[in-house]
């Protein structure tokens, strides 16, 4: 395959990716939701207070980062579970949280004849300076007046 | 049903453990991957484990493998939120009775444990 034929496929594989992730959202999380247009990052990228990396690999290679206030993921605990989480509970749900998101976005791709895998969660708590991306797509959801943060992290080019 | 609850998560642990218990069913054992998984199944023999998929040092498809290669009888139920066709038809083929996807609720889980009773 040629690099411009690969560039394309990735840019595809972007593009239903972040579709797929906006239906996984809704599917993984049962409350009002808005999700704001997507954007570029291209620069380093600071974390609120908790967030979760997962690894993607197959036809397409990066990571994903969910990341947001506390207040954010107690909020989606609270639609998805009816309860308040704290401490070490919370860093867990939120490590879970990442998995189901990833996991149904990467079903939702494998209908559409995208190989892809996840990588089991890895949680960061606190705030985080991310560099080791080239290119980052970022989506902001607003669930019951709080934001949470999705970055597709990539070394390649867009 | 003595029952082993195998997820890396903590707290998916503590959402099946508070399930299961509800419904009148023991959970015997916790597993945060699945070589402990093993280990426990062994130690425990439990008439049915719940088994994650994406976890850390061993997934859950090996875990089943390896499990059912010395437990042809054992009751594995997959607990994953990977779906894809191949992932499902991959677990019932190496012997699964059943693929729960998660996000799941007690219902689900009612169901899938009541095809033992």
């Amino acid at each position: 395959m040629s690099e411009t034929i690969i560039a394309e496929k990735q840019n595809v594989i972007i593009k239903e990716s972040i579709n797929g992730m906006i239906s996984s959202i809704k599917s993984v999380i049962p409350a009002n939701l808005s999700f704001n247009p997507p954007v570029l990052i291209q620069k380093d990228y600071h974390q609120s207070d908790l967030g979760v990396i997962i690894g993607i690999t197959g036809d397409f290679s990066g990571q994903i980062l969910i990341e947001g206030e506390e207040t954010a993921f107690n909020s989606i605990a609270q639609v998805m579970y009816g309860m308040e989480l704290e401490g070490e509970m919370l860093e867990s749900f939120v490590g879970e949280l990442g998995n189901q998101i990833s996991g149904h976005m990467v079903t939702t791709l494998s209908q559409n004849s995208f190989s892809l895998n996840i990588s089991p969660p890895t949680v960061i708590v606190g705030k985080s300076k991310y560099t080791a991306f080239k290119n980052a797509i970022k989506l902001s959801v607003e669930v019951d007046n709080n934001r949470f943060n999705i970055l597709f992290m990539t070394a390649k080019e867009m | 049903m003595k029952i082993l609850v195998t997820d890396d998560a903590k707290f998916m642990r503590m959402q099946l453990k508070d399930i299961l218990t509800k419904i009148g069913h023991e959970v015997v054992g916790e597993a945060e991957n699945g070589e402990d998984a093993i280990h426990k199944y062994n130690e425990l023999k439990p008439d049915i484990v719940t088994m994650d998929i994406t976890m850390p040092e061993r997934d859950g498809i090996s875990a089943l493998k390896e499990i059912k290669k010395s437990h042809p009888d054992a009751n594995i139920i997959m607990c994953s939120a990977m779906g894809q066709q191949g992932m499902v038809l991959e677990a019932i083929q190496n012997g699964a009775k059943d693929f729960i996807v998660k996000p799941f609720n007690a219902t689900r889980i009612k169901e899938a444990i009541d095809k033992f009773l």
